[in-house]
């Protein structure tokens, strides 16, 4: 007889799937964030567009924002 | 039924898990895809909106943009290849002073190419333009293993090269360009 055997295997699932969990959330909330950002650059070189200033507008490029940490 | 199967739940979550991360990985993979698409979509379009802006007229615009993305499942090997390409054509003007109206074509981070204008072309014309890229990636892969007394270091290195050539042909004019695999997985 393995008294609380489940109850022992639940416990160490749901510590990795809480931590999985966190971890694809956070990767999310990084893919997310990335997106905000280069709209704010984006909206910027709407003011380069109108101008004389030779060249292409610049700086609306990928933005990556800061690596994705599980805790903060 | 809990003394035969024995860890149950640990295997049920290595299969599940396994699956989760196969199926994350693939949306992460797309949506950052279509994230860097969306991108040259907006940024070609800014290009137009400037060029007709300039000759207060109207621009076409035509950005291609090759990149290795990150390779996460085996990183001591080159990432996938994806190439984007957008297309604008703006008219903002006030209709006094005009310029030709402008097209041009942009690959990476090259100088533009301006495509000649040619006004009324006869009826029926019809123009063909062929693009070639040809990316040659030579990779040389070190793995080095030292041993001495109790101890073992273990080195991998990766030495990688990818060039792209490029010849595009335009209403007739053929370009050709060499671009070379910088940081970043970009290409200059």
């Amino acid at each position: 007889m393995k008294k609380a055997q489940a109850t022992l295997e639940f416990t160490i699932v749901f510590v990795i799937m809480v931590t999985l969990l966190m971890g694809l959330l956070s990767l999310w909330k990084w893919s997310s964030d990335n997106i905000v950002e280069r709209q704010k650059k984006y909206n910027q070189t709407r003011k380069q567009a109108g101008s004389d200033s030779p060249g292409e507008p610049s700086g609306s490029d990928m933005y990556s924002a800061p690596a994705a940490a599980i805790i903060k | 039924m809990l003394q035969i199967k024995k860890a149950q739940a640990a295997t049920e979550l290595v299969v599940l898990g396994t699956l989760a991360i196969v199926a994350f990985s693939f949306l992460i993979n797309y949506s950052e895809k279509l994230n860097r698409q969306q991108a040259n979509i907006q940024q070609t379009f800014r290009a137009a909106l400037k060029e007709s802006r300039g000759t207060n007229n109207s621009a076409s615009y035509t950005k291609v943009v090759f990149r290795r993305m990150a390779n996460v499942a085996t990183p001591m090997e080159l990432g996938q290849l994806q190439n984007f390409s957008s297309s604008a054509n703006v008219l903002w003007a006030d209709g006094t002073n005009t310029d030709d109206p402008t097209s041009k074509y942009k690959l990476n981070d090259a100088a533009a190419i301006s495509i000649p204008y040619r006004e009324n072309p006869a009826e029926g014309t019809v123009e063909e333009s062929h693009s070639s890229f040809i990316n040659t990636v030579k990779t040389t892969t070190t793995f080095t293993k030292q041993q001495s007394g109790g101890n073992i270091v273990t080195t991998k290195t990766l030495d990688a090269k990818d060039t792209l050539n490029a010849k595009i042909d335009i209403s007739g004019h053929e370009y050709s360009f060499t671009h070379e695999l910088g940081p970043g997985g970009k290409y200059h």
